[in-house]
C-alpha cells in the first residue's frame, strides 16, 4: 500500500522518466507485534510496466511482476515459483504504475471525485469521494499537502472508519522535484494496527538498467513450481 | 576391535552432524515456513475478504451469486511475498486462496439461503391470503 502510494508520488513528481530504480528498506510490524524486515532495490520500466524487486535481506530473491504473472526466483536455492493470476497483478505495485503523470496522485482517474478542499496557510487538505462503481467496497480518501509536498494520505472504509494512514517525510530534491524518502503507513485492522515503515535511498531516474535485471530470465534447468490463482 | 568400532561410530556421528543435520534442519525450516505462511494467509484473507459483500451477492443474485463466489478467484497480495522463502510464498498463496474462497462461498450460500427463506415466506403469505379470501 505504501510502496504503491510512494511510487505514484515519485512518478508524478519526476515527469518524463522511462526508468526508475530505488533502494528500499521495509519494516512491517503486524497487529500481533511480529517484526518483518526486508531490504533490496526496486526497478521499474515505464514502457512495458515491468517491475522488478531484487531482495537482498533476509534472503536473496528476485521478484518480477508483469501483467498477470508474478515470478519469484531464489538464486541461492536455484529454484523458482511462477504465479499466474486470473486478473492483472497490478496491486499493490503495478496498478499505480500504469497511470504515471496522473493528476491528484491518480485518484481522479481511479474515479475518485474531489468533494472538499481546505487551505490554511501553506497546508492544503482535500477530501475525495469514492468512485460510484466502488460504492460499498472502497471508501473516501483524504490528502494533506504542506508547501505542495504530500505529507499525509488517509483512506477510509465505506462505513467511514479509517483504513490506512500514510505519513510522508524526509523530502529530497531531485531535479526540479521533491521526493519523500520516508513513508510510514498505519493500517487499522480488526485485531489491531499494522505498521509499515519504508525508507528509500538513491532514487535514480532515466539511468539505464542492465538487461540482466529488466529482462530477467530464469537460468535454464531451474526447477519452477507453477501456481494458478 | 573396540577402537575400530568407536572410530566408525565417531565418523558416523560426524556425518550425522555435518551432512544429515543441515538437510533435516532445512526440511524442518520449510515445514515451519509453510505453517507460518498458512497462519498469516488465513489472517490476511479474513481481513481482506468481505463476508457482507458476498452475503449481499448471494441474497441479491441468488444462485448466480453463489456461482460467482466459486468462480471469482481471490488474489493474494504480492507484497506479502517480498523477502519470503519459496515454501512460504507457495503455502501463503494456497492458504490465502482457500480461506478467502471459503469466506466468499459460505457467505454467498447464507445470502442465497436467506433469499430462499424470504421467498418461501412471501409465497406462504400469498397462498395463505389467497386461501383465506376464498
Amino acid at each position: 500500500m505504501t510502496q504503491c502510494l510512494f511510487l505514484v508520488f515519485l512518478m508524478q513528481a519526476v515527469s518524463g522518466f522511462e526508468t526508475m530504480s530505488v533502494r528500499f528498506e521495509r519494516e512491517l510490524i503486524s497487529e500481533l507485534g511480529e517484526r518483518d524486515v526486508s531490504k533490496g532495490t526496486i526497478f521499474y520500466r515505464q514502457s512495458d510496466a515491468e517491475l522488478v524487486v531484487r531482495v537482498t535481506y533476509p534472503i536473496s530473491q528476485v521478484m518480477v511482476i508483469v501483467g498477470k504473472t508474478l515470478l519469484l526466483y531464489y538464486p541461492d536455492q536455484k529454484s523458482a515459483l511462477e504465479i499466474k493470476s486470473s486478473i492483472p497483478l497490478s496491486l499493490p505495485f503495478v496498478a499505480t504504475m500504469v497511470a504515471p503523470y496522473r493528476a491528484n496522485y491518480g485518484l481522479t482517474e481511479m474515479g475518485f471525485q474531489l468533494s472538499k478542499t481546505e487551505r490554511r496557510g501553506d497546508t492544503l487538505a482535500s477530501m475525495w469521494n469514492a468512485p460510484a462503481k466502488g460504492q460499498g467496497v472502497v471508501g473516501n480518501f483524504k490528502l494533506v499537502e504542506f508547501k505542495r509536498r504530500l505529507v499525509l494520505a488517509e483512506s477510509f472504509k465505506p462505513d467511514g472508519q479509517i483504513a490506512t494512514k500514510a505519513l510522508f517525510s524526509n523530502y529530497r530534491k531531485i531535479g526540479n522535484s521533491n521526493i519523500a524518502l520516508e513513508v510510514v503507513t498505519t493500517g487499522f485492522k480488526a485485531n489491531g494496527i499494522e505498521i509499515e515503515k519504508l525508507n528509500f535511498q538513491d532514487p535514480h531516474f532515466n539511468e539505464p538498467i542492465p538487461d540482466s535485471i529488466m529482462n530477467f530470465h530464469i537460468p535454464p534447468g531451474t526447477p519452477v513450481k507453477h501456481v494458478q490463482w | 576391535m573396540i577402537i575400530q568400532y568407536c572410530r566408525i561410530l565417531f565418523i558416523g556421528a560426524l556425518i550425522g552432524i555435518f551432512l544429515v543435520q543441515p538437510v533435516v534442519g532445512q526440511i524442518a525450516q520449510s515445514a515451519n515456513d509453510a505453517a507460518t505462511a498458512c497462519k498469516d494467509a488465513e489472517r490476511d484473507a479474513e481481513q481482506h475478504t468481505s463476508g457482507t459483500i458476498w452475503f449481499v451477492a448471494g441474497c441479491g443474485l441468488g444462485i448466480l451469486g453463489v456461482v460467482g463466489a466459486y468462480v471469482i478467484k481471490p488474489d493474494a497480495p504480492a507484497s506479502k511475498m517480498i523477502g519470503k522463502s519459496q515454501e512460504y510464498a507457495a503455502a501463503y498463496s494456497d492458504c490465502y486462496k482457500e480461506k478467502a474462497q471459503s469466506i466468499q462461498t459460505k457467505n454467498a450460500w447464507y445470502g442465497c439461503g436467506t433469499e430462499a427463506v424470504l421467498y418461501g415466506l412471501y409465497f406462504a403469505l400469498v397462498v395463505a391470503a389467497a386461501t383465506s379470501t376464498k
